[in-house]
């Protein structure tokens, strides 16, 4: 299935490509001139998120996306996207911009023009708790079965560390692995382990030992877009006005954001 | 919690639900006339045809409902349909060519004497075929529609590649929330589906079962 | 005057001749008999009769009357086919009864659809018609039965009584009892039997020798295509005048 996609992407890309040649005009008159920025993300706490019983998208990204859609003087709207496909979306304007905690890997940064990063992560290798301390180095994790979600940075660094993982669809259900047993351990952000595993959360049983790496986070649009240079001036200017901080303290994250 | 995540469910599941129905609606007639074109006697519009379902049967149904959704963009760089009807679009196409295959199969098995038999008693085409065929045809092909009904049921699960959010979408966001049941949950509303089709089809099965 | 005259009637499938240079005809309340063996083209020929095929060659008249000419294509579009088809009707071996309908309403169906079209008959007396004639046919009590809950005789009567309410000027049996079990086709034969003491017109190709000398008013016997001989039944089935004939019936013989 995931095999199809990847094959069904980069054949559209590759016609895309070919038949492309006459260059948009500006992207941010486009959006302004519909009067609605759409912006697709997925649930993903705590970076866009509902509250029980809401049907309101909130979260640190959230809240950023409309205070910039506010800035445009344009509406916003949600959307909630299948992450296989977020290029296509991008590019066949179904959407104007992927803002969803989006790790900025050379792929991501090949298939869309990314904006300066706002925010660190990491990937980290959760496994069960009761064996955890067998875990704690790069060269223990050899032996284990690993899951990730697939064309993630986690499987970037699992590929890179040369282990072999099962692609599953969502990081989401690359935890759901480890916790049924199917897998050993698996690959994620260290922003979602920190919010969906340990005492207090649905995953009691696993925990984070190993990070592999550190990383940033940005937000993407379309190629060649001039709505880059308005993300980075808007975010400089909220964050001189303190704006960021503000609302990064409301969902936790205060302490990854990239001072400006 | 139970009760929110049923409300949640049908949410999602009524989005199946219209789905298909409304892939019925389009495809059971749309699939007759393809039928009509691949059984036509003037050769290139029957290879034509042909080579149209041979194509749609051909490929996987995931991969038409992206080409149809993001195709045009991509491509041409035209604005998209809307999610709902892309997908709408790429199941009726898809299914009036499984339909048309089941329809062709169910017109030819009728056995040449009947139409023969029409014509000497001196009744025109349609008429053969509304009064006579038609009706052998629909008893032929009960069971292999409600194959095809029950399979199409679960291929809307499919549509959540274009961000459609039916029962199977629904399910799954409650995985990020750490909630793992709700994605099987989903089963009993397939199932019970099903069921009322499965019995649908055996009451219409039996309604045949006066001649032979 | 003859009610049906076949005039120099061929027909090819691909490069196969099967029939040639057919000519006969048949007067007004005869029943004409034609024998062979299998591949002689006297199914074909039936078939032609109706418009199942459509002759390469060759003259058909009805009452005096051109109703197809091989050489004038304005006999033969489709809708002047659907009307003159009406001249003649067509038994068939398998019966080919509607098995969706009840044997009355398989004898009924045709001519209300024509009724629908012209308007002429109410549906009472289309009904009446068809039950007058399931009783002649011995079927009276069967009229509501749907044919496969009928004996392969009783269906074959059936579709006897549904080219009979069609009002034929000639009616054709396509060796009406050779998917019969034995048994059953002395009730059939009665039957046509009756129809050839009213006077009907009939042609019946068969391989019931005996029932073709004694029902026929006249016999052919057709042989690869041609016809090898025709004449008065006791004539040409019990005193064959041609070789070919005589090896036919004693092979026949043999075989019974």
């Amino acid at each position: 299935m995931k095999k199809i996609l990847a094959l069904a992407l980069c054949l559209m890309m590759a016609l895309s490509l070919a038949a492309c040649g006459e260059s948009s005009d500006s992207d941010l008159a486009y959006v302004k001139e519909k009067g609605t920025l759409v912006v697709g993300m997925t649930d993903f706490a705590p970076m866009d998120y509902k509250e029980e019983g809401s049907d309101e998208w909130i979260g640190f990204d959230a809240d950023m996306a409309r205070a910039f859609g506010e800035d445009l003087g344009v509406d916003v709207e949600f959307v909630e996207i299948n992450w296989d496909n977020k290029a296509m979306e991008l590019q066949t304007k179904a959407i104007d911009v992927v803002w969803n905690g989006m790790t900025l890997t050379e792929e991501v940064k090949s298939l869309m023009s990314c904006s300066e990063p706002y925010c660190l992560n990491g990937q980290v290798v959760v496994v069960a708790a009761d064996v955890a301390d067998q875990y704690q180095t790069t060269e223990s994790l050899s032996g284990l079965s690993f899951a990730a979600e697939n064309g993630s940075a986690g499987a970037e660094q699992l590929e890179a560390l040369g282990l072999d993982y099962i692609a599953v669809d969502t990081q989401a259900k690359a935890l759901m692995e480890v916790a049924s047993g199917a897998s050993d351990a698996c690959v994620i952000d260290l922003l979602m382990a920190g919010a969906m595993i340990g005492e207090g959360t649905s995953y009691p049983d696993l925990t984070y030992t190993v990070q592999l790496n550190s990383e940033e986070y940005g937000v993407g649009f379309r190629q060649e877009s001039d709505l880059v240079d308005a993300f980075n001036t808007f975010w400089k200017e909220a964050y001189d006005a303190g704006t960021v901080m503000e609302t990064a303290k409301v969902y936790g994250v205060q302490e990854s954001i990239i001072e400006k | 919690m139970l009760l929110d995540v049923t409300l949640s469910l049908l949410e999602g599941f009524g989005v199946t639900v219209q789905m298909f129905v409304l892939t019925l609606v389009f495809a059971l007639p749309l699939g007759l006339i393809i039928s009509f074109g691949s059984m036509s006697r003037f050769a290139p519009l029957r290879r034509l045809i042909q080579g149209f379902v041979w194509i749609v049967r051909g490929s996987p149904l995931m991969l038409q409902v992206l080409i149809i959704f993001y195709g045009p963009g991509l491509l041409f760089g035209l604005p998209l349909l809307p999610r709902f009807t892309a997908a709408l679009l790429a199941f009726v196409i898809n299914y009036a060519c499984y339909f048309s295959e089941i329809y062709r199969g169910g017109i030819q098995s009728v056995p040449r004497g009947q139409y023969e038999a029409g014509q000497v008693l001196g009744m025109t085409k349609p008429q053969i075929f509304f009064k006579i065929t038609l009706l052998q045809v629909i008893k032929r092909i009960i069971p292999p529609m409600g194959n095809e009904w029950i399979t199409l049921v679960k291929d809307t699960a499919l549509v959540r590649v274009i961000s459609v959010y039916e029962i199977i979408w629904m399910g799954e966001s409650y995985i990020k929330k750490g909630m793992i049941w709700p994605l099987f949950y989903t089963m009993v509303f397939y199932l019970a589906f099903n069921g009322i089709l499965t019995i649908f089809f055996g009451w219409l099965e039996k309604k045949m079962d006066y001649f032979k | 005057m003859a009610i049906l005259e076949v005039k120099h009637i061929e027909k090819h499938f691909g490069s196969t001749k099967v029939l040639n240079d057919i000519s006969f005809s048949l007067e007004k309340g005869q029943a004409l008999s034609i024998i062979g063996s299998s591949g002689s083209g006297k199914t074909t020929l039936l078939r032609c009769l109706n418009f199942l095929e459509r002759p390469d060659g060759g003259v058909i008249c009805v009452n005096g009357r051109v109703i197809f000419d091989a050489e004038d294509k304005t006999t033969q579009s489709d809708k002047e086919i659907r009307k003159k088809r009406l001249h003649f009707g067509l038994v068939f071996q398998n019966f080919n009864l509607f098995p969706q309908y009840t044997a009355l309403e398989n004898v009924t169906l045709a001519r209300e659809l024509m009724a629908k079209e012209h308007g002429s008959e109410s549906k009472a007396a289309i009904r009446e018609e068809g039950l007058t004639l399931l009783k002649q046919m011995g079927l009276a009590d069967r009229a509501n039965h749907y044919p496969h809950q009928l004996s392969g005789g009783q269906q074959q009567r059936v579709a006897i009584a549904r080219a009979l309410a069609m009002k034929p000027d000639i009616l054709c049996f396509d060796e009406p009892t050779s998917a019969l079990d034995p048994e059953l086709t002395g009730e059939v034969l009665r039957v046509i039997r009756e129809l050839a003491k009213q006077k009907t017109t009939m042609i019946i190709v068969t391989h019931e020798m005996a029932f073709a000398r004694d029902v026929a008013d006249q016999v052919i016997f057709m042989d690869d295509g041609v016809i090898v001989e025709q004449g008065d039944p006791r004539q040409v089935i019990e005193h064959p005048a041609q070789e070919r004939t005589r090896q036919f019936l004693a092979r026949y013989s043999q075989e019974e």
